[in-house]
């Protein structure tokens, strides 16, 4: 019971003093100890055992001059492969930095460029809005001149009105060109937006011949009775088409002659566009006026 | 004095030819002169010290350059030739600084 707490101390204890010094010295300390190397002493015990002439001051022999001289190349070679490199080094960096400016100097060139160009990008895309805006109104104005002038099929509410000549009518009481264009202006005055008669849609160039006894309307011959569809308010028009002077214009031909007249509501109508006029003697000008001088500016040269 | 001369004309030698060092062998240049030099004050302080032995000289000089050399291969191989190197360095330094406070010791006599 009271060798207990003894054996671990004095094993503890034993254990230091046993342990070789290189254990328990700390590293720095032993390297500073041990800076002459060992073999030196090692040596010198030794010869002193051997009982050799111990002297004081062993002078260096050829053996330590070479090696001193290997030393000195060695010190020598590596200064000089350093210097030598950092030369190189030195050039290397210098081409670096060259390099480094000039393509600086580039990417000034380019940012410069880039901003120039965004700046015409910028001025580009205000041509195309305003380009963008005159397409639209024309787009809207075309769409409205087709519409009334009869060059883009429509559809609306509206009337339609059947006209034809009295039954076993002689050749002289037949419904003839004049009498249609009476009726087809008294219906415009009368708030008409659009016409067709027997599906030939009028425009702003359509007229009425008579060709013998048929009539023709863009160049079509019509078959009696004919049939107009008008869109426009169906409230209004045939009111506006008895009370207007062409109207009554109208209403006294058609009595005096006996044509069969009938007005009524057609609902909702789809009316065809005209075929497009053929223009013969007009023609488009050239969009590019540009581009064509150059062409001519080539041909002449 | 022919330690001295040795000296000398090994510097000489050198600056006159200027050999070029294979370019595999760069980095371990600097590691050998730093463990050359821990041989060489080692034996100076030997010299000092009165036990000077040439044959210890010579072996010690070569065993350091090789080993150093060898160890900063050996790290280079194994991807830790810095550190290496770092710890080679760190150890002859003091060596090197130590030799030297002895050296300093005799020759002045402080």
């Amino acid at each position: 019971m009271a060798e207990a707490p003894v054996t671990p101390r004095s094993r503890a204890g034993r254990d230091a003093a046993d342990l070789p010094e290189h254990v328990t010295v700390p590293l720095l300390s032993l390297i500073t100890q041990r800076s002459l190397d060992a073999d030196y002493e090692h040596v010198a015990a030794r010869r002193r055992a051997s009982g050799e002439a111990a002297s004081t001051h062993p002078v260096p022999r050829r053996t330590a001059g070479l090696v001193l001289l290997a030393f000195g190349l060695l010190v020598t070679i590596a200064a000089v492969q350093t210097s030598r490199n950092a030369s190189a080094s030195d050039a290397s960096r210098t081409t670096l930095i060259e390099q480094i400016n000039l393509r600086r100097d580039g990417l000034n060139d380019v940012q410069k460029r880039l901003d120039r160009e965004q700046a015409r990008v910028l001025a580009l895309q205000a041509k195309t809005n305003d380009l963008t805006t005159t397409d639209q109104a024309a787009q809207a104005r075309l769409q409205r001149l087709g519409v009334r002038t009869g060059f883009v099929p429509v559809k609306g509410p509206g009337i339609q009105v059947t006209v034809n000549s009295a039954p076993d009518s002689a050749d002289n009481q037949l419904v003839r060109d004049s009498d249609l264009t009476l009726l087809t202006d008294a219906l415009w005055v009368a708030g008409a937006e659009a016409i067709s008669v027997n599906g030939h849609r009028l425009t702003v160039l359509s007229a009425f011949r008579n060709v013998g006894i048929a009539v023709l309307v863009n160049n079509q011959p019509l078959t009696p009775p004919y049939v107009f569809d008008v869109i426009g308010n169906p409230d209004t028009m045939p009111a506006n088409l008895l009370s207007s002077a062409i109207g009554e214009k109208w209403y006294t031909l058609k009595d005096g002659l006996g044509f069969r007249f009938d007005v009524r509501d057609g609902g909702t109508m789809n009316l065809p566009a005209a075929p497009d006029a053929h223009l013969r003697s007009a023609e488009a000008a050239p969009d590019a006026g540009g581009h064509t001088r150059t062409q001519t500016g080539d041909s002449g040269s | 004095m022919i330690a001295a001369l040795g000296l000398l004309v090994g510097v000489i030698l050198g600056l006159i030819f200027t050999p070029d060092v294979p370019s595999g062998l760069d980095p371990y240049l600097p590691i050998a002169v730093v463990a050359a030099l821990d041989a060489v004050f080692g034996a100076l302080r030997a010299y000092l010290e009165g036990i000077f032995d040439d044959k210890v000289f010579v072996v010690s000089f070569f065993s350091n350059v090789v080993i150093a050399a060898a160890i900063v291969y050996l790290g280079d191989k194994l991807g830790v030739g810095g550190q290496l190197s770092t710890g080679v360095i760190v150890v002859l330094g003091i060596r090197i600084f130590s030799n030297v406070a002895q050296i300093r010791r005799y020759v002045f006599h402080a």
